[in-house]
C-alpha cells in the first residue's frame, strides 16, 4: 500500500490538484463541457488546505485568459481554464502572450472534447498550441494530468512562455484512484515591473519577441527529448516490425487494448506526452528502429504531421484510422490486429458483439434523446414562443436550451453569443428584401454575459429589430450551475457584486423591456405578442424579454414549498390500438369539424344580418359583395346606419377586448358609396290576392318590400302626407336626412307598391271597405303616435307639446308659436332631436331635465353629446313638479331633485322622491316625452286591444284573432326602436304570405328574431386596438341648419375598423389552425379546411387555436392518447404507458404542473 | 482482482451511486480503479452509463465484448448496453447481467438465446419494487447490486460491498438502504439458486 493518500476522483479533481500542489495563486475559468469541475475542486482544495488561491469564475474565456495571464505578470504562478471552444473566445491573448511571455508559470488547460459529446466541434488544442506556438502537455491520464502540472508550471516559468495542459473528455471526466502529494506553497508577493518593451511592444520589439519565441521553442523542443518521465519508450528493441507511437489517452488505450490482444511485449510503444514542441530526435529513433509506425493519437494527426518522413507511417492520414469522432477501444483493436496479420504478427482474436447489437437494433427501442428537465422553465419558454410564432424564425445559443430544437423552436446554435448576431444578420438581410418575418432570438443568461451583449449593441446601434428572449434562469445550468454576474456570488466566496440584467440590457440601448414569468405560458405568449407588434411598429425598434424563472433542476425546494400535482384522466381502456383518432376507435362526435356559427352580432340582429361577413368583406376592400350581403336581409342600410339601436355592437366580442366594432358606421359607409351597385329589384312571380299596409314607419315598409318579394301587389295607406312614419316625423333631419330616407323608400315603391298618401283608415275608408276592395290582407302598422296624458299640473297649457308632436309639425311644416326658452322633458333619443332641433330653429336656451344621471339617459351616447357640444343645456336628477303659467300659456317650470331607488334587476334606478328646494326654469316651449301608444280609436270595435292598448296578436305570427287581419311594430309592441320595426314588419310579411298560400302560420317559426346562444371566442391572445373615430361636423357648420351631423370617416380608417372584427363563429382563412396543427393534418382546399383523420391525434389544439371559434370539438376531458404532449411539451415526466396513453413517471415529476396548461382536452389537471 | 463493469440506466435513477458505492469498495481493498461515464446533456431521465475497471487498467472505456458484469437499472438501457458483455466460447464463463425490470420475461426471446449460447448469464429482478416496498423508491439502484451480490460469480464479497454502501449513502438513508441491500440479498440467493 502507498503511504500518500489515495483517492478516486474525476480527471478534473486531479488536474485541480496538480494546479494546487505546483503552488498556482491566481486562478480563473469560464465553465464549459468537459471543464467546468475543475474550479470547483480546487476552491475545494484552497478551502481544506487554507490555501491563499485568489479563485474566480470570469465573464468569459477572453477575460479569464487576460486576468490570469496579468497575475503572472507580476510573478505569481497562475493558470486558467475552459473548453476548448473557450480557448477560440481567448484565441486573441492567447497568440499574443506567446511573445510576450510570462513570469510567473502560467498555464493553459483547455479541455478537448473528441466525440463530439457536448461542443460544436472537434477541435484538437494541439494544433491550437502549435498554432499560437507554445507548448502543449497532452496526459493520458488523470493521474500523468495531476503529474504534468509542476512540470508545466516550471517550464513555462524557466523559459517564460504560456503552456497548455490539453486533457480530453476522457481524462477530464475519467475517474481514477490517484495519490494526493504535498501542497508546493509558493507564497510570491505581486510584482509588476514596468518594461513597456516588453508588456506593450510595438511592432519592431514584436519581430524581435518572435525571434526569442522561436529560439525558446528549439530549446524546449530539445529538453522533450530527454524527458523520459513524459516521452518513453516501452518494450525498447533494435529492430521491430511493428511500433507504435502513441500520444495522451491514445497511449492508456493502447496499453489496454495490447493486453488483451496478447500482444503486451511484442510490440515497442513510444508515449508521446508533449507533442508540441516536437521531440524530434527520439520520434525519429524510434522510427529508425521499425519497419512499420502506428501513430495514435487524439484527435488531429499533430505527431504524425510532424514527422518528416513518413514512409513507415501508419494513421489517420493514409486513412487507416476515421478522421473524426472519438477514438474508441473497438477501433483502436480493429486497426491494430489487422496491421498485425498483415505484418504477420500472432494476435489473440477479440469477440465481435455485432451479431448482438443486430438483435437489439431490430427491437426498435426508443431513443433517449436528450431533453430538458422535468419543470424546466426553458420549456414552458419555448412553448410559448412557438404558440406565439408557429413560422418564426428562432435562433438560439450555447446552453441547456439548445434542446429547444426538439420543440421546434430552435433554429442555430452556432457559437456563444451567435443567437444575437445571427438574429439581427436575419432581420438585416430580410428586410434588404422588404420582407417582415418574426425573428425571436433566446440565449441564457449567462451566455449574454459572456457575449451577447455586443451583439445586441451592436443589434440596437444599426436598427435592427427582433424579439430577444433572454432565458434567466439565474444559474449556468448545463455545466453544472455556475453563479453568473446577476447572482453576485463569487467562485469562492470573496465578495461579488450583483447585477442587473435589466440594467444591462438598457445600456444596451434596448427601450422595450419586459420581464415575464414563464410558467405562466398565456402569460408569455401575450407578451411575445406585445413585442412584436413593438418592433413592428412606426417608433418600434428592438425589443427584449426577459423569462425570469429559476433552474428547477438546481432549486428544487420552489416546487417543493407550492408543489402544483397533477393527474391524468383516463377513459376506460379502448379496444382498438391507440391513439383512437388515428385508429378510428375515436367516437365520430368527438372529432374536430368546421362548423361556423352565428356571430354575438348577427345573433343579437333582430333581422340578422351578416355583419360578420360584410365587416370580412369590406376589410378584403370588397364594398359592393359587402353592400349585396347587408340588402340581403336589409333593404334599408342607409337609414338602418343611422337609426338603428345597434343591438349587435352591445354583443360584439371586441368590446370585451377594448370597444366594439362600429357595426353601423360600416353599413352606412356601404350604403353611401356613390359607386354602390343598383339593386336588383324584382318583385316576385306575380300573384293576384293584394295586401294593404296601413302605415308606412318601418314596419309598413318592411312588409310591403318583402311582400314585394313574394310577389302580392301591394298598397300601403299613410295618414300623412309623407311617407316614412316616425322616421318623416318623429326624427330630427340632422341625423336622417330627407333624401336618405326617400331614396330608400323609392326602393319599395320601384319594387312595384302603391303608396295612397294622406289616407287614415278608418276616417277616410274603414278596415270592412278595404275589404270590399279586395285586400285579402291588411296588415296594421299604425305605429304608436298617440301621447298619453301626463300627471304634471300645467301640461295642457299653451306652449306645452309632447316630443312627436313637436317634430312632426315642423316635419310637416306646421306653425307653431314662436319659443325663446325652451325645456325638454325627458331623455331618449327623440327628446334629444327636439331640443336640437329646437336650437336650430333659434331657441336662446335649451334646458333637458332629466330624472337620473346622465349615464342612465336612454338616448345614444354621441347624441348626448353632440348635444352638448351644440349648447343644450342639462340637468340631471331633476323632476319636473309643475309648468305655471300665465294667461293659460306656460311660463315657468319648477321641479325638484330626485331620490334613487338602488337599481333593480333590470338595473334601473326607480325616482322613490324628491327632496331639496324646489327650483324654477322659465320657458316659453316645453317639450315633454310621455308615453305613446297606438291611435286605435278610428279603427272600430273589430282590432283587437291589450290592457296596454296596444293591439292584440299572436306573438309568433303576428295575426290578429281577426281572419286576414294582422299587425306589427309600435302598434304592437309599444315604441321600440327602428330594427325592432323592420323585424315585425318581416314577421308579419311570412305570415301574410302564408296566410293567403293557405299555409300553416305557426310552423318553425321560433327560430326567427334574436338568437340567444352566443358564441363566445378567446380574447386571451387578442390586442388591443381602439375604435374608429366618428367624425362630426363642426360646431360652426351646424348653426340654423339641419345637415347631418355624422359625418363618413376615411375608406382606409374604417378598413382598419374592419380589420378589428374577431370573426367570432365564422372561419375566414386565417390559416391558423393549419400553421398550429402539430400533425400537420389539416390543408386547405378552394372550398376551405379539410381535416384528415387519418392523420388527426384528436389533440384539440385546432379548437383552441381557433381565434373565432369556427371548428367544433367537444373536449373529453381525459387522455385520448393524441401525444401532444409529449411531442411538444416533450417532458421528460410524460411517457405512453404500454397501452399508448400517457402517464406521469413520478419519479422524475417534479410538479411543477405545467402539463395541465397545454393539454387541449383537459386530460391533464390539477389534483388539487 | 481484474474486473470491468458497465452500469446503465437513465438520469434520475442514480447511477452515479452505484458508481461510487464500487470506488469505494476498490479504494479501500486497494484495487487501482479508472472509469468513465457518459450521459447526455441534461440532467434527468436521458441514457446513462458508466465503465468501471477494477484493477491493473490503463484507459477509462471498456471495449464492447468486455465487460466482466453489466447492471442496469431499466430494461430499455440495458438492451442498449448488452453488448458490453464479454461472451465466452465455451458457453459456460461470460458476463453476468443484472436487469431491474418489472416483468422477469420480459427479455426477448432470440437475444435470450443468444446470450445464453455466448455464456452470458442474465438476471431480471424487480428492483424498483422491492424498494417501493421497502419505501424507498429511489434505492432500486442498491436493490440490484444487493441481489447480484448473491450470484457466486460475482466478484464483490457482499459484506465488503456493503461496508462500502455503508461509507457512501447519507445518514438519512443509510438503515434504509443496508435493510434493502440484505433483501435484496436474501431474494438473490433465492432465485439465483434456482
Amino acid at each position: 500500500m502507498p503511504d500518500k493518500e489515495q483517492r478516486v476522483v474525476l480527471g478534473n479533481e486531479a488536474i485541480a490538484r496538480g494546479v494546487v500542489e505546483s503552488g498556482c495563486q491566481f486562478f480563473a475559468a469560464y465553465p464549459g463541457t468537459p471543464s467546468s469541475e475543475i474550479l470547483p475542486a480546487i476552491v475545494r482544495f484552497k478551502k481544506e488546505n487554507n490555501l491563499d488561491i485568489y479563485v474566480e469564475w470570469s465573464t468569459n474565456e477572453k477575460v479569464a485568459f487576460e486576468n490570469a495571464l496579468v497575475a503572472s505578470y507580476t510573478g505569481k504562478r497562475a493558470a486558467v481554464a475552459m473548453k476548448q471552444v473557450g480557448l477560440n473566445v481567448a484565441t486573441d491573448p492567447l497568440m499574443s502572450s506567446a511573445y510576450i511571455g510570462t513570469m510567473g508559470g502560467f498555464v493553459i488547460i483547455s479541455c478537448d472534447d473528441p466525440g463530439p459529446y457536448s461542443s460544436q466541434t472537434e477541435q484538437d488544442t494541439r494544433f491550437m498550441a502549435m498554432f499560437a506556438k507554445v507548448p502543449v502537455f497532452d496526459p493520458s491520464s488523470p493521474k500523468e494530468a495531476q503529474q504534468m502540472l509542476p512540470i508545466a508550471f516550471e517550464l513555462s516559468e524557466k523559459y517564460q512562455i504560456p503552456v497548455i495542459l490539453r486533457p480530453v473528455m476522457r481524462v477530464s471526466h475519467a475517474q481514477q484512484t490517484i495519490a494526493f502529494h504535498p501542497i508546493h506553497k509558493v507564497e510570491r508577493k505581486a510584482n509588476f515591473q514596468r518594461n513597456p518593451q516588453r508588456w506593450s511592444a510595438t511592432p519592431r520589439y514584436r519581430f524581435l519577441l518572435h525571434k526569442q519565441l522561436n529560439i525558446k521553442l528549439r530549446k524546449i523542443g530539445e529538453e522533450f527529448n530527454s524527458m523520459t518521465s513524459l516521452n518513453f519508450i516501452e518494450n525498447d528493441r533494435d529492430k521491430a516490425v511493428l511500433g507504435i507511437i502513441a500520444g495522451g489517452i491514445c497511449y492508456a488505450m493502447a496499453r489496454d487494448v495490447l493486453t488483451e490482444l496478447g500482444l503486451q511485449l511484442e510490440i515497442p510503444t513510444l508515449k508521446i506526452g508533449t507533442p508540441f514542441p516536437f521531440p524530434t530526435e527520439i520520434v525519429e529513433a524510434f522510427i529508425e528502429k521499425c519497419d512499420h509506425v502506428l501513430i495514435l493519437e487524439e484527435t488531429e494527426p499533430v505527431i504524425e504531421l510532424q514527422i518528416r518522413d513518413k514512409s513507415k507511417i501508419t494513421g489517420r492520414l493514409d486513412g487507416k484510422i476515421p478522421n473524426e469522432g472519438e477514438m474508441l477501444p473497438e477501433v483502436m483493436t480493429q486497426v491494430i490486429s489487422d496491421l498485425c496479420k498483415k505484418f504477420s504478427i500472432p494476435v489473440g482474436e477479440a469477440p465481435s458483439s455485432a451479431p448482438l447489437e443486430k438483435l437489439v437494433a431490430g427491437l426498435g427501442l426508443p431513443i433517449r434523446r436528450p431533453t430538458l428537465c422535468s419543470g424546466c422553465p426553458h420549456r414552458s419558454s419555448f412553448f410559448a414562443i412557438k404558440k406565439a410564432f408557429p413560422n418564426g424564425v428562432f435562433p438560439s445559443d450555447i446552453g441547456c436550451y439548445t434542446l429547444g430544437m426538439n420543440m421546434e423552436s430552435v433554429d442555430t446554435c452556432h457559437d456563444m453569443g451567435a443567437a444575437i448576431t445571427f438574429a439581427s444578420g436575419l432581420y438585416q438581410t430580410f428586410h434588404q428584401d422588404g420582407k417582415d418575418v418574426p425573428i425571436i432570438a433566446t440565449i441564457g443568461d449567462s451566455t449574454f454575459y459572456h457575449s451577447g451583449a455586443p451583439g445586441l449593441l451592436n443589434a440596437v446601434y444599426n436598427g435592427s429589430r427582433f424579439i430577444l428572449v433572454i432565458l434567466d434562469n439565474s444559474i449556468t445550468a448545463m455545466t453544472g450551475m455556475q453563479p453568473t454576474p446577476e447572482s453576485g456570488d463569487t467562485a469562492d466566496g470573496h465578495p461579488g457584486k450583483s447585477l442587473s440584467l435589466e440594467e444591462l440590457v438598457k445600456g444596451c440601448g434596448v427601450k422595450y423591456i419586459r420581464v415575464v414569468n414563464p410558467y405562466d405560458i398565456k402569460g408569455m405568449i401575450r407578451e411575445a405578442k406585445k413585442a412584436y407588434a413593438y418592433t413592428r411598429g412606426p417608433e418600434g425598434g428592438m425589443a427584449v424579454i426577459i423569462a425570469r424563472y429559476p433552474c428547477i433542476t438546481y432549486q428544487k425546494e420552489i416546487l417543493k414549498v407550492k408543489p402544483i400535482k397533477v393527474d391524468i384522466r383516463h377513459m376506460p381502456p379502448p379496444e382498438k390500438d391507440l391513439p383512437q383518432v388515428k385508429s378510428g376507435a375515436m367516437p365520430q362526435s368527438l372529432l374536430p369539424m368546421y362548423q361556423d356559427k352565428i356571430a354575438p352580432c348577427t345573433g343579437a340582429c333582430p333581422i340578422q344580418v351578416d355583419a360578420r361577413g360584410y365587416i370580412d368583406l369590406i376589410s378584403k376592400g370588397e364594398f359592393d359583395q359587402a353592400l349585396t350581403l347587408v340588402r340581403q336581409k336589409n333593404p334599408f342600410p342607409a337609414i338602418t346606419g343611422r337609426l338603428c339601436a345597434r343591438p349587435c355592437e352591445k354583443v360584439c366580442r371586441r368590446g370585451d377586448v377594448d370597444q366594439p366594432i362600429a357595426i353601423d358606421l360600416l353599413k352606412r359607409f356601404l350604403a353611401e358609396r356613390e359607386s354602390a351597385p343598383a339593386f336588383d329589384l324584382t318583385p316576385g312571380p306575380k300573384k293576384e290576392t293584394k295586401v294593404a299596409i296601413v302605415g308606412s314607419g318601418p314596419t309598413g315598409l318592411m312588409a310591403a318590400y318583402d311582400l314585394r318579394r313574394y310577389g302580392y301587389p301591394v298598397t300601403v295607406f299613410e295618414a300623412l302626407p309623407s311617407p316614412g312614419g316616425t322616421m318623416a316625423v318623429g326624427t330630427a333631419r340632422f341625423r336622417l336626412p330627407e333624401d336618405v330616407l326617400n331614396r330608400e323608400i323609392d326602393i319599395v315603391r320601384k319594387l312595384g307598391a302603391e303608396f295612397k298618401l294622406n289616407t287614415r283608415i278608418g276616417s277616410k275608408i274603414s278596415l270592412a271597405e278595404l275589404r270590399a276592395q279586395g285586400y285579402q290582407a291588411i296588415f296594421l302598422a299604425i305605429g304608436a303616435h298617440k301621447a298619453k296624458t301626463l300627471n304634471l299640473p300645467g301640461h295642457d297649457a299653451k306652449g306645452v307639446m309632447d316630443s312627436l308632436t313637436f317634430l312632426k309639425k315642423i316635419a310637416l311644416k306646421d306653425k307653431i308659436p314662436a319659443f325663446s326658452r325652451v325645456v325638454v322633458l325627458g331623455g331618449n333619443d327623440r327628446a334629444l332631436d327636439a331640443a336640437r332641433t329646437a336650437l336650430r330653429l333659434g331657441a336662446k336656451s335649451v334646458t333637458v331635465l332629466f330624472s337620473r344621471s346622465k349615464a342612465e339617459m336612454p338616448a345614444e351616447a354621441s347624441e348626448i353629446s353632440e348635444a352638448e357640444r351644440e349648447g343644450v343645456s342639462f340637468q340631471f336628477f331633476s323632476v319636473p313638479s309643475k309648468i305655471m303659467t300665465s294667461r293659460s300659456k306656460a311660463t315657468e317650470l319648477s321641479f325638484r331633485k330626485s331620490v334613487l331607488s338602488p337599481p333593480t334587476s333590470l338595473g334601473r334606478r326607480r325616482v322613490l322622491s324628491l327632496h331639496g328646494p324646489e327650483k324654477k326654469l322659465k320657458a316659453d316651449l316645453i317639450i315633454t316625452s310621455p308615453v305613446y301608444i297606438p291611435d286605435l280609436s278610428s279603427l272600430g270595435d273589430r282590432v283587437p286591444q291589450t290592457a296596454w292598448n296596444t293591439i292584440h296578436v299572436d306573438a309568433l305570427t303576428l295575426a290578429t284573432p281577426v281572419d286576414g287581419l294582422f299587425a306589427g311594430g309600435d302598434a304592437v309592441t309599444g315604441p321600440k326602436n327602428f330594427i325592432e320595426g323592420l323585424a315585425g314588419g318581416r314577421k308579419a310579411a311570412l305570415s301574410i304570405h302564408r296566410y293567403l298560400s293557405g299555409e300553416e302560420l305557426r310552423t318553425n317559426r321560433e327560430a326567427e328574431g334574436v338568437s340567444t346562444e352566443l358564441v363566445s371566442v378567446n380574447i386571451d391572445k387578442v390586442e388591443t386596438q381602439p375604435r374608429i373615430e366618428e367624425p362630426v361636423l363642426s360646431r360652426e357648420s351646424r348653426k340654423k341648419n339641419f345637415k347631418e351631423v355624422h359625418l363618413l370617416p376615411s375608406e382606409e380608417a374604417l378598413m382598419a375598423e374592419s380589420r378589428r372584427c374577431l370573426h367570432c363563429g365564422g372561419c375566414h382563412q386565417c390559416d391558423t389552425c393549419m400553421i398550429q396543427c402539430p400533425e400537420g393534418a389539416i390543408s386547405k382546399t378552394e372550398e376551405g379546411y379539410v381535416i384528415d383523420y387519418n392523420k388527426c391525434t384528436g389533440c384539440r389544439v385546432c379548437v383552441r387555436e381557433c381565434p373565432t371559434s369556427a371548428i367544433d370539438m367537444p373536449a373529453v376531458g381525459a387522455c385520448v392518447a393524441c401525444g401532444f404532449c409529449l411531442k411538444r411539451f416533450e417532458c421528460p415526466s410524460l411517457i405512453r404507458g404500454e397501452d399508448g396513453r400517457v402517464k406521469i413517471d413520478r419519479l422524475t415529476c417534479v410538479d411543477c404542473g405545467l402539463c395541465a396548461q397545454v393539454c387541449s382536452q383537459e386530460g391533464i389537471y390539477h389534483a388539487g | 482482482m481484474n474486473i470491468q463493469m458497465i452500469i446503465s440506466g437513465v438520469g434520475g435513477q442514480g447511477v452515479l451511486l452505484v458508481t461510487r458505492i464500487f470506488a469505494a469498495f476498490a479504494l479501500r481493498e486497494g484495487y487501482p480503479l479508472i472509469g468513465s461515464e457518459d450521459h447526455g446533456m441534461s440532467q434527468r431521465g436521458g441514457s446513462v452509463m458508466t465503465y468501471l475497471k477494477i484493477g491493473n487498467f490503463d484507459s477509462p472505456l471498456v471495449k464492447k465484448g468486455s465487460a466482466d458484469i453489466l447492471l442496469s437499472l431499466e430494461k430499455n438501457e440495458a438492451y442498449k448496453t448488452l453488448h458490453y458483455l464479454r461472451p465466452s466460447s465455451n458457453g459456460r464463463d461470460g458476463g453476468l447481467c443484472f436487469i431491474n425490470a418489472p416483468d422477469p420475461r420480459y427479455m426477448n426471446q432470440e437475444i435470450k438465446t443468444y446470450l445464453q449460447e455466448k455464456g452470458i448469464e442474465t438476471f431480471v429482478f424487480g428492483a424498483d419494487r422491492l424498494a417501493r416496498e421497502m419505501g424507498s423508491l429511489q434505492s432500486a439502484n442498491i436493490a440490484l447490486i444487493g441481489f447480484a451480490s448473491a450470484h457466486p460469480r460475482f466478484p464483490f464479497p457482499h459484506d465488503n460491498l456493503r461496508d462500502a454502501i455503508e461509507r457512501v449513502t447519507s445518514p438519512k438513508f443509510r438503515e434504509g438502504s443496508l435493510k434493502i441491500f440484505k433483501k435484496a440479498f436474501s431474494e438473490g440467493r433465492k432465485s439465483i439458486k434456482q
